[in-house]
């Protein structure tokens, strides 16, 4: 896909946000404490996000995504990381068992145990006995509407994706755990009782490393796009908000924030996109790219978000504004798919 | 050897052993554990979807423990509590939930221009009830409105105030005041029995005739409007006032007409220490899930604690939790020792002396006496002579000050607290992210973070350099 025919695409992607999206952006907030008025990846599918294009190299790159990425987010960052999680489902899938047929897939990354996590290795304890597996996966995104399962695991010694339809009687999906944000994508526990995969794999450590470098990103991209439009939101209030006979963005603590939060913003998503370029599984050096433009991002959204509700005062407190909202999807964001600690200690060395 | 105490149960020198601030301690600790812990989340969940609802229950339980009336002089009965004392009973509840811990901490902010303007008449007349009440264990609850639509930093500091773009006034009538316009952002304000409004009488000189008033929820002319929606601290709720030709009685308005400039940042000197205190309460019960969490979780290799990036990161924390604590009670300890024991320590005033005259001061001769203007202007003379302008502008320094640093380190400690839990630290279930919530409104109300070190600039730096 052309530039030219990449920003009509972003283009028609916003507008289905501001039309489709922005009037449930309440409800979907509120899920799973409130159902739904529609299947959100049904409609998210009627963008043609999903679809790809398999003849065009251009359309599914990681820059691209990420630029799809980029704008979503501007409108609802929620909404960003339910399609970040879709895509890197898939992308695992194509890559490594592109003869199954595709569905929503669910990324079962993390267990009872905590991550051993070193400079660019992940070992996932999670073991596959007799050719069944066992245990539970928690937090898991995506589970509750997710079709397929991709379970990382462990196969004797060696490191292995796992896939196993959520149609077998041996799985179980636990409740919707509530999130502080992002509450777009459901997120639940797993427990596998001797579930029988459709299909295994064995993967390489720099696998799990990529897959967790690109979903770094996706996600990363997301912050990036909610919190330059929280920002943008909050110079537009201070223009207006008239305290102590002058308008507030005539303050040098107004102006500094500001003007510091966008830098750091806008940082971090040059940052994001040139990983987002570079970015490929043979390369540590690439992959270490994505976790720094990870960690520079985490912490430059999160405080434009706490900085943009500091901006509106009490107003940004409450929900009507949906600064609140895009503060607290940005922290989740900042912790997943790692938060900045663990994503450093993977990082490395290099 | 003995084992240490456990670094945050201690609260160190500034309680000096006073068994009365020890009972609070407990009290408060009691109250946490078995009436806040079990229900915060579910009342945080509940209150998403029914902004009105209100743990009623919950309050009424804080009567018997006295917390209602805590700060109440002992003269009229209530606990005689100081700012030090309410400042940890609000630091203690705020471990376990913020929105709780705030039902009481506004209140105590809506009791605080009536206890520091010394006005005797409405301490037997509102102070005396609310105090009966709760030994019946029914709360009743006051509120302080001074935030306006247009007007919220504007109104908390008199330099600002004469810029301030008021909606509210109070027009002076025959017999009292008809209070037009509006306050927004008033905790507890749907629930206040006693709304203390804070407001001008000339929109055009509002430093001058800055006044304060208790309105009854019944008063005519009187609403509540919207019930905000907010992201944290939802157990206590932020309600819009609205009055409309709202008559207040002459005898309602608190002290004298134009002490609300001064009155109010002398409440504030009282009333950021205490937000500290929550601020300080909810990072440490962050601290305390971060802590809890890292030393159940497994590694491969034995538990998350064992990591030293977790070990800094709860060291981090810790001292983040014990400077803020030492910060506010300074800062409260402060405000007891130059104001509140000053003001109630006349020879007139003295607790024996005020209790023996309570039930001649409470007959209807007595309540004429007292509300008097001549009386009222008496007092007013009487605590204007006691504050000092620079014992004003000092101890409001060291609260803003205390403000600021606890609700900072606050939002930083929940920050580090979700990080330690990593992906599971989003997780309602886990009971952490609730506090980040909760953490992010300490450093907006009682004037926001940026005023409160304007404040600390203006009476604590420029003022030191002259």
């Amino acid at each position: 896909m052309s530039d030219s025919n990449l920003k009509l695409f972003l283009n028609s992607l916003r507008k289905f946000m501001d039309n489709e999206i922005a009037p449930f952006s309440d409800a979907i907030d509120l899920y799973p404490m409130k159902p739904l008025p529609f299947n959100l990846h049904e409609k998210i599918s009627t963008t043609g996000i999903f679809d790809g294009d398999e003849t065009d190299e251009e359309f599914s790159s990681v820059k691209s995504m990420v630029r799809m990425l980029l704008k979503v987010s501007e409108s609802d960052a929620g909404i960003g990381a339910f399609i970040a999680y879709c895509m890197t489902g898939e992308i695992v899938r194509k890559q490594y068992c592109p003869e199954i047929k595709s569905g929503l897939t669910a990324l079962c990354l993390f267990e009872e145990n905590e991550l051993e996590l070193n400079s660019g290795s992940i070992e996932f304890s999670h073991k596959l006995t007799d050719g069944l597996l066992h245990g539970v996966k928690k937090s898991v995104m995506l589970a509750p509407l997710a079709t397929l399962f991709c379970v990382f695991a462990k196969n004797g010694d060696e490191s292995v994706i796992v896939w196993i339809r959520k149609d077998d009687k041996n799985i179980k999906v636990t409740e919707n755990n509530g999130l502080l944000g992002i509450r777009a994508v459901p997120c639940a526990d797993i427990s596998f009782d001797g579930a029988k995969p459709e299909s295994v794999k064995n993967i390489k450590t720099a696998d799990s490393v990529y897959l967790f470098s690109i979903l770094s990103l996706f996600l990363s991209s997301c912050a990036c796009g909610t919190s330059l439009k929280a920002i943008e939101k909050a110079f537009a209030y201070a223009r207006d908000r008239y305290q102590g006979g002058k308008f507030i963005i005539e303050y040098d603590a107004i102006k500094l924030m500001y003007s510091k939060n966008k830098a750091g913003i806008q940082s971090a998503r040059a940052a994001i996109l040139q990983a987002a370029e570079n970015v490929k599984k043979e390369d540590k050096h690439s992959l270490s790219q994505c976790f720094s433009a990870k960690i520079s991002a985490s912490e430059a959204c999160v405080n434009a978000t706490l900085d943009a509700i500091q901006m509106h005062g009490g107003y940004g407190y409450m929900r009507d504004y949906g600064i609140e909202k895009r503060f607290r999807d940005v922290t989740a964001l900042s912790l997943l798919p790692l938060d900045c600690s663990r994503t450093a200690l993977l990082c490395g060395l290099e | 050897m003995e084992p240490l105490p456990d670094i945050l149960t201690e609260y160190g020198y500034w309680i000096k052993n006073d068994k009365k601030t020890i009972g609070v301690i407990h009290r408060a600790k009691e109250f946490r554990k078995k009436y806040i812990d079990p229900v915060a989340h579910e009342i945080d969940k509940r209150s998403l979807i029914e902004p009105h609802y209100f743990s009623e229950e919950l309050v009424k339980k804080g009567c018997e423990y006295g917390f209602i009336s805590l700060p109440v002089p002992g003269f009229i009965g209530g606990g005689g509590g100081t700012i030090l004392q309410c400042a940890i009973l609000l630091e203690e509840l705020s471990a376990g939930c913020a929105g709780i811990s705030n039902i009481f901490g506004a209140h105590y902010l809506g009791l605080s221009p009536i206890l520091l303007s010394v006005d005797l008449n409405l301490c037997d007349r509102f102070l005396y009830e609310l105090v009966e009440k709760e030994k019946g264990g029914e709360a009743v609850l006051f509120s302080a409105a001074i935030t306006e639509p247009m007007a919220g930093t504007d109104v908390e500091d008199a330099e600002f105030l004469p810029k301030a773009r008021l909606v509210t006034s109070a027009k002076k009538v025959e017999g009292g005041y008809v209070l037009n316009g509006s306050k927004v952002f008033i905790s507890n304000g749907n629930e206040a029995k006693y709304n203390v409004v804070i407001c001008a009488i000339d929109k055009k000189k509002p430093v001058e005739t800055w006044s304060v008033f208790v309105v009854p929820a019944t008063s005519k002319g009187f609403s509540v409007g919207r019930v905000e929606l907010k992201m944290g601290q939802r157990a206590s709720h932020a309600a819009e006032l609205i009055f409309q030709d709202c008559f207040v009685p002459e005898e309602n308005r608190v002290g004298v007409e134009g002490m609300g400039a001064r009155g109010t940042e002398i409440v504030l000197a009282a009333s950021r220490a205490p937000v500290a205190a929550i601020a300080t309460g909810i990072a440490r019960g962050a601290y305390e899930k971060a802590l809890e969490y890292s030393r159940k979780k497994r590694t491969l290799h034995g538990r998350l604690i064992d990591k030293q990036w977790i070990q800094l990161a709860l060291a981090d924390m810790v001292s983040m939790i014990v400077s803020s604590r030492h910060l506010y009670m300074k800062a409260a300890s402060a405000f007891d020792e130059r104001i509140l024991s000053p003001l109630y320590g006349n020879k007139w005033l003295t607790e024996p002396v005020l209790k023996m005259f309570s039930p001649l001061r409470r007959t209807g001769i007595g309540m004429k006496f007292t509300g008097s203007q001549k009386i009222k202007a008496f007092l007013f003379d009487y605590v204007e002579k006691k504050i000092s302008e620079d014992d004003k502008n000092v101890l409001l320094g060291y609260s803003s000050m205390a403000k600021f640093i606890c609700s900072d380190s606050a939002v930083k400690v929940c920050l580090k607290a979700l990080e330690i839990m990593g992906n599971e630290g989003i997780e309602e279930r886990n009971l952490a992210e609730k506090y980040l919530r909760d953490a992010k409104l300490t450093q907006i109300y009682e004037g926001t973070n940026q005023l409160n070190r304007y404040t600390v600039y203006k009476y604590l730096i420029n003022g030191a350099v002259k």
